[in-house]
């Protein structure tokens, strides 16, 4: 049966073609402009990262993005296995000078790509603060001033040192995460099911390397 | 060029199908004793309506066009009724699906289901489809489950949504537990453990349902049964439904989406 696979272009490509690679699943390099590979039974597709959970939803059989994507969107899908790669965190970061704590928040302008994620993080907190969308360099909120905070992505840290700022709460942990799509679980089981167990097989060799 | 024939989807084209398919829809459910509602668009948002297009006059806040079943459980004070209704549902980007629904009220929960997935079945067949599946789940097959490890339900549950069972695995609860509960996530059968959902299938007797453990049903609503009706060929989800409780009665439903159907057989409709 075949099956349509979306892999992530972009940032993480490369790290999740090595990691699909051991597990022995081989995710071809599209040349050029290419979009979209025919490879045996599985198609695979290279739409950016943030798109993939909307593949999945509607009618990709399955795909690999960052879990801050899946936790955004809140799509339809199964996300049976977390990765071990793209390890990274979603924080609220604001000036080096700036001394506040969440519960000080209250009327705060928060700047973010994840306006869903950052509005339940406060709304669970009962801090009512103002959400303002950025689509990238969100650190500007901060450093333009239109935002007295943001709520973005931290992974070495470098670029909030290099624009004097500073995480303040870390509000969840990243990393990547298999989609798929319920009903092609439910319709193309037996392939889905192989291709699920041969990632959790690479991810525990790759969490715990003693076992090889 | 291929050869492929781009299929019309304009708006005239797409209502002129879906009239075709919602007269067939109405003709089955008026032959079957339901009867039309014309539920409103604009709802006061509550905990329990809200799942829609939000928003505020400054003083409130409303949904637009949020799902049916939700606005009817609080609204029904019959305790029995067989209604219908076509409605367009809006989500929180503004996407919208139309979709016709359909509700049995009344205090025999089981004859509720049993009615629902039997109408379901003539629908389809009067829309000329036989190939589609019907998969059951169950809410309290989970809970029973999760009966020595009441803290850790909202986690299972979550692992069980999302089918990720190295996550139960993780969970301090006894290895007996995490056996039973992985055994079960793996159970699509047509014989099922439950009695009440035996009782079901072999009332309605037919070989395209099925009961799968792992399905559990997102809308917050649901008691117990829930159940999706499927195509294979093209992959599409059609139907979904469910048990509820109202303030006085039991309730059971489901509602088709419009939209796939149509794709399953606009081509089909002269």
């Amino acid at each position: 049966m075949k099956l349509t696979f979306a892999v992530p272009s972009g940032r993480l490509s490369e790290k999740i073609r090595f990691f699909l690679e051991q597990a022995d699943i081989l995710v071809p390099v599209p040349v050029s402009r290419e979009l979209s590979i025919q490879q045996d039974n599985i198609t695979f597709i290279y739409p950016r990262s943030s798109d993939i959970p909307v593949f999945v939803e509607n009618g990709a059989d399955m795909g690999i993005c960052g879990s801050d994507t899946v936790a955004e969107q809140m799509p339809e899908i199964y996300t049976p296995v977390f990765l071990p790669v793209g390890a990274c965190r979603m924080s609220i970061i604001s000036h080096n000078f700036f001394d506040f704590s969440v519960n000080d928040m209250k009327g705060f302008t928060v700047a973010t790509k994840y306006p869903e994620i950052t509005q339940r993080f406060f709304r669970e907190r009962e801090i009512p603060v103002k959400i303002i969308k950025l689509g990238g360099s969100v650190e500007l909120g901060c450093i333009s001033g239109i935002s007295d905070c943001i709520v973005d992505i931290v992974d070495s840290g470098k670029t909030i040192r290099e624009n004097n700022l500073k995480e303040v709460l870390k509000i969840m942990d990243i990393q990547s995460v298999l989609c798929v799509n319920k009903l092609s679980m439910k319709v193309k089981n037996r392939e889905i099911t192989r291709i699920i167990n041969k990632i959790k097989e690479a991810s525990y060799v790759r969490l715990c390397p003693k076992h090889t | 060029m291929n050869g492929t024939v781009l299929k019309r989807k304009d708006f005239l084209y797409v209502s002129e199908k879906y009239a075709f398919i919602t007269s067939v829809i109405r003709d089955v459910l008026h032959s079957n004793g339901f009867h039309e509602i014309f539920p409103s668009s604009v709802h006061k948002c509550t905990s329990s309506v809200c799942d829609g297009l939000k928003f505020s006059d400054g003083k409130n806040f409303y949904v637009i066009n949020p799902d049916i079943t939700s606005c009817l459980i609080n609204s029904i004070t019959e305790s029995t009724a067989k209604i219908f209704y076509i409605a367009e549902k809006l989500d929180s980007y503004m996407n919208s699906s139309w979709q016709i629904g359909f509700e049995i009220i009344s205090p025999q929960e089981s004859s509720n289901i049993t009615d629902t997935l039997k109408t379901a079945i003539t629908i389809m067949e009067k829309l000329g489809k036989t190939r589609f599946f019907i998969d059951l789940g169950s809410l309290k097959i989970w809970e029973d489950l999760c009966m020595g490890v009441k803290e850790f339900q909202k986690e299972i549950f979550e692992a069980v949504k999302s089918q990720n069972f190295s996550s139960i695995l993780e969970m301090s609860i006894p290895e007996k537990t995490k056996k039973s509960l992985l055994k079960t996530i793996e159970l699509r059968t047509q014989n099922p453990p439950l009695p009440s959902i035996q009782e079901i299938m072999t009332e309605i007797n037919d070989e395209r349902l099925w009961f799968d453990a792992s399905f559990i049903n997102q809308k917050e609503y649901y008691t117990d049964i829930f159940f999706n009706l499927f195509s294979t060929d093209p992959t599409l989800m059609l139907g979904v439904g469910g048990t509820y409780k109202t303030k006085i009665s039991w309730g059971c439903g489901m509602s088709f989406s419009l939209e796939n159907l149509f794709r399953l057989i606009g081509g089909d409709i002269l």
